[in-house]
């Protein structure tokens, strides 16, 4: 557990030493916003709309952003030292921990924006903010998993997304159903089903991977 | 084979569909698909033992039952669309069904690109297994729990309590039965060709590998070296 959290302590200072990453997810999805809040000002948009362009933001951000935390290691030639330092299944956990964070704070201010821009139905913040936690922790855990396996077999980030997208199906239609709930302001039978869901892919993803991973990296 | 495609041509057609002659599609579609979702859970299965055991059998097998399962959710989308497009009038409505195995498929096709994309490097297998293993619970999540979601229920047009509710007639439950288990029959005995095939590649590789050791890497051969000139030939 104390590996852990020096790892996630490193992360947030290594962060804090070169500010890359907040200011490229919080300049890159407040870019985004715009040009849709822009290009739909003066349509009529469903909130289903509304909802499918939050996901797509959501998955842009994750396809592009969370697989750099683990390349940039692997650049800077830092990966191999965390690879001796800690066990791989710590290091997978600090950075879903760590990319779960960054993600939640950027996507909680992009949906602010995308309510004050389009004038969405958004009542009940604190179930805003857990459901794009629980998204967002979802994306990361399933993203690192397979940025880790794309560095174990020496590609590109691209393939890190072409792995990763069949694994996130669940999760996208669960999180369609959740924010176009969030944005009708309706929490019914319907949603806590979907949310109980999302919960159980969370929990599952949380366990396995770790575990994959480990397996993956163990040197016989 | 032969029998199982006359014994589906012999069964009456189902008078509560547009084209009743067309319902006998279900012969194959259903089949299909059930023997798709074996072979994915095989696939699981064989991970699982691979990752026990290291043992290169397990290996081919998973990569094996996962071509299988690619290959029967590719004929249950074919026989799916096409009969969407002639008793609903397009091949693709938005189905429950439908759209869960066409997820499934890019499931499938994402491990077989990861599959092919592999070199046979020490982690290929252990890899290989992990992702599968992965993909195993997304899998049940589209068969067996996204089509019946209240949302999404609401909207199917796919009847899906036909055998639960015995609303099948007699003719159509056995050759049912009779044209499902030959289908399983022959996509077993494709399998185990197949797998007799690479399993005998694999031996044959390691064998040309062996042979090739003495002299790369052990320097203290007991073997004598000799000198023959060119022309002392017999």
């Amino acid at each position: 557990m104390n590996v852990l959290f020096a790892l996630l302590y490193k992360e947030f200072l290594c962060e804090l030493k070169n500010k890359q990453g907040i200011i490229s997810s919080f300049l890159f999805t407040f870019f985004l916003v715009f040009i849709i809040s822009y290009s739909m000002a003066h349509l009529n948009i469903s909130n289903n709309l509304v909802a499918s362009l939050l996901l797509l933001l959501i998955l842009f951000l994750s396809l592009t952003l969370m697989p750099r935390i683990i390349t940039i290691e692997k650049e800077r030639g830092t990966f191999f030292f965390l690879q001796k330092l800690a066990p791989i299944e710590n290091t997978y956990m600090a950075k879903t921990a760590y990319s779960t964070i960054l993600n939640t704070i950027s996507l909680l201010c992009s949906t602010f924006a995308f309510h004050v821009f389009l004038n969405s139905n958004i009542q009940n913040w604190m179930y805003t903010g857990l459901v794009l936690f629980l998204i967002c922790l979802n994306f990361s855990a399933v993203i690192i998993f397979t940025s880790l396996i794309s560095i174990n077999l020496n590609s590109s980030w691209i393939y890190s997304c072409v792995l990763s997208l069949p694994l996130l199906i669940p999760q996208i239609i669960y999180s369609l159903q959740l924010l176009t709930a969030i944005l009708i302001d309706r929490y019914d039978s319907v949603f806590w089903q979907n949310l109980l869901g999302i919960i159980g892919f969370t929990i599952l993803s949380i366990l396995l991977f770790p575990i994959l991973i480990r397996t993956i990296y163990r040197v016989d | 084979m032969i029998a199982a495609i006359i014994a589906s041509f012999m069964a009456p057609g189902a008078n509560q569909f547009q084209y009743p002659s067309l319902a006998r599609i279900i012969f194959w579609h259903l089949p299909c698909a059930i023997i798709s979702v074996i072979f994915h859970l095989r696939c699981g299965y064989f991970a699982y033992k691979y990752l026990q055991n290291k043992n290169d059998s397990n290996e081919i097998k998973m990569s094996l039952s996962m071509e299988m399962a690619s290959l029967m959710a590719s004929l249950t989308m074919i026989t799916g669309m096409l009969f969407s497009r002639v008793q609903w009038g397009a091949w693709w409505q938005w189905d429950a069904r439908q759209t869960s195995y066409l997820m499934l498929l890019f499931l499938f096709t994402a491990s077989l690109t990861l599959q092919a994309g592999l070199s046979n490097s020490n982690s290929r297998g252990r890899i290989l297994a992990s992702y599968n293993i992965a993909t195993l619970p997304i899998g049940l999540f589209l068969v067996f729990v996204y089509p019946r979601l209240t949302q999404v229920m609401q909207n199917s047009f796919h009847p899906s309590q036909t055998i639960q509710q015995g609303l099948f007639d007699k003719n159509y439950t056995f050759t049912l039965l009779f044209v499902g288990s030959t289908i399983f029959i022959t996509c077993y005995k494709l399998f185990s060709l197949k797998y007799r095939v690479l399993l005998f590649e694999k031996e044959k590789e390691e064998n040309a590998t062996r042979n090739l050791e003495p002299y790369s890497s052990n320097t203290t051969s007991t073997h004598m070296v000799r000198p023959v000139s060119l022309s002392e030939k017999n």
